[in-house]
């Protein structure tokens, strides 16, 4: 087993001293090279699994396991590079007033590994984005580029998982469909396994292999 | 009645672009219009070209028709009269299209103060009523709260009801669904379809949403109108190659799209189909821009259907 979360739990402060659950005991497991889906409402909990998953929240209780390893908030070391999350919102990914060159410069940066711009352009033009976009700052590309271009800049970490947290729900239809068509060409090829987090019950019918379904902070 | 008649908007900073090119299209009164089409596809200059937004350096030919009257012509002061009265803007609900220091429900009553020249508390109740009418519930405290504290899928009513605020006529909503799950969505279809006196263009990526809330459907593409007709003809049987792709691409369809990544500038300079590059029925007619055939009771710019 790549991922598993045993009764993985995280609570908020409501206001006026009431907590709620956002997610309350959730266990799932992904395998290597899977596509699984997480279904639900906007609000039912799902980002933050993910985001738990992803190592950017501490979880409340229950822990995250890694190839059998549970792993410590905040993640150190190798496991930091291995799961990556991509989110929903593009334009939030980048710094808005650094152009996209800078930006692409990041994860070469964290790996301590060279990097030249014909790396960079390299790694985008599999993404149908040129030299031309290097130079722009995000608020002068499209939402479709940005999140192509975020999703390039998860790649050069190699990671064995994503944590896709509803990454076409602000992309057009043809955008949605390339974005995924790369996604499932790239899994076939590298065995990177997704945990595919949308409320689009069609789209996850196409895309996982199976899904959880969560309501209310809790796996259904 | 707002009609559009061979509109051209072209930005002028160093080179020149174009971002819609020669779009005609006609809303009857009551009438809903859909413009669907990919990011860059000029959809949402051609609803601020309408709105006389644009920023300074667009050039902007052609007619727009509003009730008889040629809005282009218009000065300054007679469009702000215009803008908001007569037509108004529903803008992205997760944008910035609510002031975040303002409270829901004076955003919402401003319109009416302003354009109808209500006092203040008078305006507060109309806009409570509109909450009513638009389901964001519990309307009284509601009013009271900030932005910050609505959901994704309650900006964008309140949004609407601001649209309707200072009762205009005519509404142009720019991707009213973006970012909604299918619950919130089928919340924001209520709304407009309950707008069946209006005259609403609604810009939208979604094709669900727009086969739910309009009679006539265009389809853009690379700043030209491709496809345009009646909704549930356009999407039972697409004729232009990129509506066919587009209805291919969606997930249940089976997500197939096999041609390059999103419109690149060489669609924009080139003198052919703008199409053609990524279309699968390419022939070589193509290398001209074809003109807008009417074949069906739909306008199709694709030599395919050349008489």
């Amino acid at each position: 087993m790549l991922l598993e979360t045993r009764a993985l739990s995280k609570k908020y402060r409501r206001g006026g001293g009431v907590f709620f659950y956002a997610a309350d005991r959730v266990s799932l497991s992904v395998s290597a090279g899977e596509t699984v889906g997480l279904l639900g409402k906007s609000g039912s909990g799902k980002s933050t699994v993910g985001q738990m998953i992803a190592g950017l929240v501490r979880p409340f209780s229950g822990e995250v396991c890694y190839k059998g390893t549970p792993l410590a908030y905040p993640y150190k070391g190798e496991v930091r590079r291995r799961i990556q999350i991509l989110f929903q919102h593009p334009e939030a990914s980048f710094n808005p007033v650094l152009p996209l060159e800078i930006s692409m410069r990041e994860p070469y940066r964290l790996m301590k590994k060279n990097w030249s711009k014909g790396d960079i352009l390299q790694d985008l033009e599999r993404f149908g984005l040129h030299e031309e976009h290097l130079y722009r700052t995000p608020g002068e590309l499209s939402g479709g580029e940005l999140q192509r271009a975020a999703l390039s800049r998860v790649l050069v970490m190699e990671p064995e998982l994503i944590v896709l947290d509803e990454p076409t729900s602000m992309l057009d239809v043809i955008s949605q469909a390339q974005i995924v068509r790369f996604l499932m060409d790239y899994q076939k090829e590298r065995g990177t396994a997704y945990l595919f987090i949308t409320h689009h019950r069609k789209l996850a019918e196409q895309v996982c292999g199976r899904c959880y379904e969560m309501e209310e902070g809790r796996l259904a | 009645m707002l009609e559009i008649r061979d509109l051209s908007v072209a930005f002028i900073d160093g080179h020149s672009v174009q971002a819609v090119e020669h779009v005609s299209l006609l809303a009857e009164d009551g009438e809903h219009v859909a413009i669907v089409g990919e990011t860059g596809s000029g959809k949402s200059i051609l609803l601020l070209a309408i709105l006389g937004l644009l920023q300074e350096g667009a050039r902007v030919t052609g007619e727009i028709l509003f009730e008889g009257q040629d809005l282009l012509k218009l000065s300054k002061k007679a469009w702000n009269k215009v803008r908001g009265s007569r037509i108004s803007y529903v803008p992205q609900g997760n944008g910035n299209g609510l002031n975040p220091l303002l409270k829901i429900g004076f955003q919402i009553s401003e319109p009416m103060m302003i354009h109808k020249n209500l006092p203040r508390g008078q305006a507060w109740k109309k806009g409570i009523e509109l909450m009513k009418r638009f389901y964001i519930g519990n309307e009284e405290q509601a009013a009271r709260q900030y932005p910050h504290t609505f959901s994704g899928g309650m900006k964008q009513r309140a949004l609407i009801a601001m649209g309707i605020a200072a009762d205009a006529g005519t509404l142009l909503a720019d991707e009213p669904t973006k970012g909604l799950d299918e619950e919130r969505i089928q919340e924001v279809v209520k709304c407009f379809q309950d707008l069946d006196d209006r005259t609403i263009l609604c810009v939208t990526h979604d094709i669900g949403f727009a086969r739910e809330i309009s009679r006539k459907l265009c389809v853009m593409y690379a700043s030209y109108l491709v496809e345009y007709g009646p909704t549930a003809e356009v999407l039972a049987r697409p004729f232009h190659p990129y509506t066919r792709d587009i209805l291919s691409a969606l997930p249940e369809n089976g997500l197939k799209f096999t041609a390059g990544f999103s419109i690149s500038h060489e669609d924009y300079g080139e003198t052919g189909c703008k199409y053609a590059r990524r279309c699968r029925d390419c022939f070589e007619k193509c290398q001209e821009m074809p003109p807008a055939f009417e074949t069906a009771g739909r306008k199709v710019r694709c030599w395919k259907y050349a008489p």
